[in-house]
């Protein structure tokens, strides 16, 4: 069976518009005006059992209303939805028991419980028998290492320890699914590499399957094998990370310094990022050229250094949104 | 099914619970909002106190009526607002986009919903009813059935805010009108019926239920009519069961947003 | 002062949105309203009688104009803004911006409540001429005298708001203190006019907010007299200077207590 199973999704939203200004609002009043925005257009895609899934796109995409029609929080237009065989409009509640949500910007603990607390509260949700949600606090407990902060009311814990909290309350009942929506929004780099750590052991311990959203570009690296992209209401990208690197990563960028000022031509397969007096960025496309034919250009000597690199994934999924 | 319900009242219990405890965190301000409540309700006393010195006797109503409404009035108004609160704000709940942690939870999202919130000056309308009660020397009969009948009258007071507040799966700007109607409701509730004329009567028996919430139950305590409390129970079973309905039709037009929480 | 306007100009924008909200707000006005009217129905039983000097038409002009004045009056949403922007922070932001946070929020008063008050004298004479008929004693020449009144009982009113609301720098929930204020206007002096008081009550009365903010503006709409119209005057004055010092002290003292929690 198929984690995620989406066939011809539309949705639209009906928003009401007005012109600005204090005689824009004096005359809203009199008359509306109503424009249809389809934020869904007949989408299609899968996720296996397993897998981990990044489903990307530039703010107002469609991102939100996809993952809430996934999780049974919006009725879709059009189309079929399948989560673990369920589809979220007939069976919501035999949903909510297969899947767990963090909603980065949205809390779901009670501030004043402590840790244990709440996990006994969402047990209560899920209806995990007491028994066996002891077990699986305790388990939570080593793998997260919560000792220290198990008894200390949520709010007096640090952002990085409340978002540990949530996605061990989002566990409890052991879903199939995880949908995580900006999960290290507000996190140093430290925590953050702790949670996607943690994210990265639930998916081989448990065979979870993770569904996230992020802008964060070394979420999207650091756990993702496939990235789903959407713009404007559609698909435009659906790849692994091995395909995306394939096609996109055909550029590297060579930063050098020289020992003089250097008279250097952009030619066909090089493109001049910065120059300044001893420095120089460029871009080479692989297509055309070596990495090793930069030494014809600028003679060995005359270069103090040299770094070689990989365009970034941030780059090319910011070439993605506007190629479209 | 029954194992079901039974599950549904244990996560709802905890809730309310929960939200005691928070709420008792800071004991001044606790207990502050009870008595203040009570003094409140009891500053419309005086009203009556200068209305009946102007003139005693008022169609037939005398201050001891007016005691016993009040105390039936906040005692419903009491249970319904402490139990049940996010059942009154639930149309800023639907157009701010709030149902959507309720939505992925394998609960009834409406019980979730309504008991999400507590009020705490709530407590401070069901002890003043009380208060009342004790105060003109009620039998242990009649306080037993003021109880009751508040939880039934408070269930009904509830319902009718989850009908009022679906307005907000029509319109985000009905908040005002589901407000409206719900003031009258708990402002009606505390002048005797007396006072309106036949037309008034029937829009409170039978539109905005301050018959079945109040008026029926008041009489009931002190007169009680098994015809007139079988009636009180089915316009429980009609107000809830209208309730569940409306909200499950509104939950499929259901639009969240974006909104961002502080993370306080 | 431009500044103050721009406040004011959109917080009137903002309210213009939602025309359906306020006409609503009205709706409890005008529930109150027919309630009382009801009421004072049996409680004249000879339209003809006087009851404390006031008849039947003045004294149902009363309320319909008292209870118009205590639903613009109440503004519950810059309270509670107040008591949020302390309580969870959002203060430390407006005190970064050049203006006086109190002035601030006399101007948001003045944008909330500038529709409202065209709303009510709109919503409370249709009203008062369906459901009770025109008000014998009214005339024409008194309304500038009143309006000077009444923007005094504005100012009043909310520099008092604003200094319980500002409380919420030193006790956590300052709500039940406006319920007692919003009570005590209500009960001394919008329901019932001071005069159904007995003297001693009423000497009181005539030293608090209640005289200057519900009752004077009123009792000279309904039933002008030129003598009221002085005391009430400068009894405003005195009480307006007095609550302008003792808000600004609250909360500067209370700007010094902003504690604000980290990420």
């Amino acid at each position: 069976m198929k984690a995620v199973e989406v066939k011809n999704l539309s949705k639209s939203f009906k928003t009401r518009i007005k012109e600005k200004g204090l005689k824009g609002s004096l005359k809203s009043l009199v008359k509306s005006e109503y424009e249809i925005k389809k934020a869904v257009n007949d989408i299609t895609f899968d996720v296996e059992e397993g897998e981990i899934v990044a489903f990307l796109g530039p703010n107002g995409a469609g991102k939100s209303t996809t993952i809430k029609m996934l999780t049974g929080i919006l009725e879709r237009d059009e189309g079929d939805i399948k989560i673990m065989g369920i589809d979220p409009s007939t069976d919501r509640k035999k949903l909510a028991k297969s899947i767990g949500t963090v909603f980065g910007q949205k809390e779901q603990l009670w501030t004043h419980l402590t840790p244990y607390d709440n996990f006994k509260f969402f047990g209560s949700i899920y209806d995990v028998p007491d028994d066996e949600v002891e077990e699986r606090i305790k388990e939570f407990n080593e793998l997260f290492e919560l000792d220290d902060i198990m008894n200390t009311p949520v709010r007096n814990l640090s952002l990085g320890q409340r978002i540990r909290c949530e996605i061990i309350a989002s566990l409890i009942h052991k879903p199939k699914i995880l949908f995580l929506d900006e999960p290290t929004i507000g996190l140093d780099p430290i925590v953050k590499d702790k949670i996607r750590y943690l994210i990265k052991k639930m998916n081989k311990e448990y065979n979870l399957t993770i569904f996230l959203t992020s802008h964060d570009i070394g979420d999207i690296q650091k756990l993702c094998e496939r990235i789903i992209i959407i713009n404007n209401g559609e698909i435009v990208t659906d790849d692994s990370m091995m395909e995306i690197r394939r096609k996109y990563f055909t550029k590297k960028i060579i930063k050098l310094r020289t020992n003089c000022e250097v008279d250097f031509v952009a030619k066909e397969g090089i493109d001049i990022l910065k120059r300044e007096e001893e420095y120089l960025k460029l871009s080479l496309d692989l297509k055309c050229l070596n990495v090793t034919d930069i030494f014809h250009l600028i003679p060995e000597n005359e270069i103090s250094d040299i770094s070689v690199s990989d365009v970034s994934l941030e780059s090319v999924i910011k070439e993605i949104y506007q190629s479209n | 099914m029954l194992m079901a319900v039974k599950n549904n009242l244990k996560v709802a219990c905890l809730s309310i619970k929960y939200n005691l405890m928070k709420q008792m965190v800071n004991k001044t301000s606790f207990i502050m909002n009870i008595l203040f409540m009570m003094l409140n309700n009891a500053f419309f006393i005086i009203q009556w106190l200068v209305i009946f010195s102007i003139k005693s006797d008022i169609n037939g109503i005398t201050l001891n009526g007016v005691l016993k409404l009040w105390a039936m009035s906040a005692s419903t108004y009491g249970f319904g607002m402490f139990f049940f609160y996010g059942a009154f704000d639930l149309n800023e709940t639907i157009t701010n986009g709030l149902l959507d942690t309720f939505l992925v939870q394998p609960k009834n999202v409406l019980l979730m919903v309504a008991t999400s919130k507590i009020r705490v000056s709530a407590i401070g309308d069901m002890l003043y009813g009380l208060v009342i009660m004790i105060f003109i020397k009620s039998s242990l009969r009649e306080l037993i059935l003021f109880i009751i009948f508040s939880m039934m009258g408070g269930t009904i007071f509830a319902a009718f805010g989850v009908i009022t507040g679906c307005l907000g799966f029509i319109s985000p700007r009905s908040d005002g009108l589901s407000n409206s109607l719900i003031s009258i409701l708990v402002s009606v509730s505390t002048y005797p019926k007396e006072i309106f004329d036949k037309g008034v009567q029937f829009i409170i028996s039978f539109i905005i239920p301050v018959a079945s919430t109040v008026y029926l139950p008041c009489n009931l305590i002190f007169n009680f009519d098994i015809k007139v409390f079988l009636v009180l129970l089915i316009s429980l079973i009609i107000h809830v069961s209208l309730a569940f309905f409306l909200f499950n039709k509104g939950l499929k037009r259901y639009s969240s947003t974006n909104l961002m929480t502080p993370r306080t | 002062m431009k500044k103050y306007f721009r406040i004011f100009e959109a917080t009137l924008n903002d309210k213009l949105q939602y025309l359906g909200e306020l006409l609503s707000k009205f709706f409890g006005f005008t529930l109150m309203v027919f309630i009382f009217v009801n009421l004072w129905k049996h409680i004249y039983e000879d339209p003809n009688e006087i009851i404390n000097g006031y008849t039947f038409n003045m004294m149902l002009w009363y309320v319909l104009i008292g209870e118009a004045y205590y639903t613009v009056m109440k503004n519950r949403d810059l309270t509670r803004g107040i008591k949020e922007d302390i309580v969870f922070g959002n203060i430390a932001y407006k005190i970064n911006k050049p203006y006086f946070y109190p002035f601030y929020c006399v101007a948001q008063y003045f944008g909330n409540i500038m529709l409202k008050v065209i709303t009510s004298v709109f919503v409370a004479t249709t009203l008062g001429l369906l459901l009770i008929g025109k008000l014998e004693t009214f005339s024409l020449k008194t309304i500038p005298f009143a309006f000077i009144v009444i923007v005094f009982a504005f100012l009043i009113n909310i520099f008092l708001r604003i200094a319980i609301s500002v409380s919420s720098f030193y006790i956590e929930d300052p709500e039940p203190f406006l319920w007692v204020l919003d009570k005590f206007l209500l009960v001394f002096g919008t329901v019932f006019p001071i005069e159904m008081y007995s003297n001693t009550i009423q000497t009181i009365i005539k030293f608090t907010p209640i005289y200057t903010i519900v009752y004077g503006p009123t009792k000279l709409l309904v039933d002008f007299d030129f003598e009221i119209f002085k005391s009430v005057l400068v009894a405003q004055i005195i009480q307006l200077a007095v609550i302008v010092i003792i808000c600004c002290f609250v909360y500067r003292k209370g700007e010094k207590k902003v504690n604000v929690n980290g990420g």
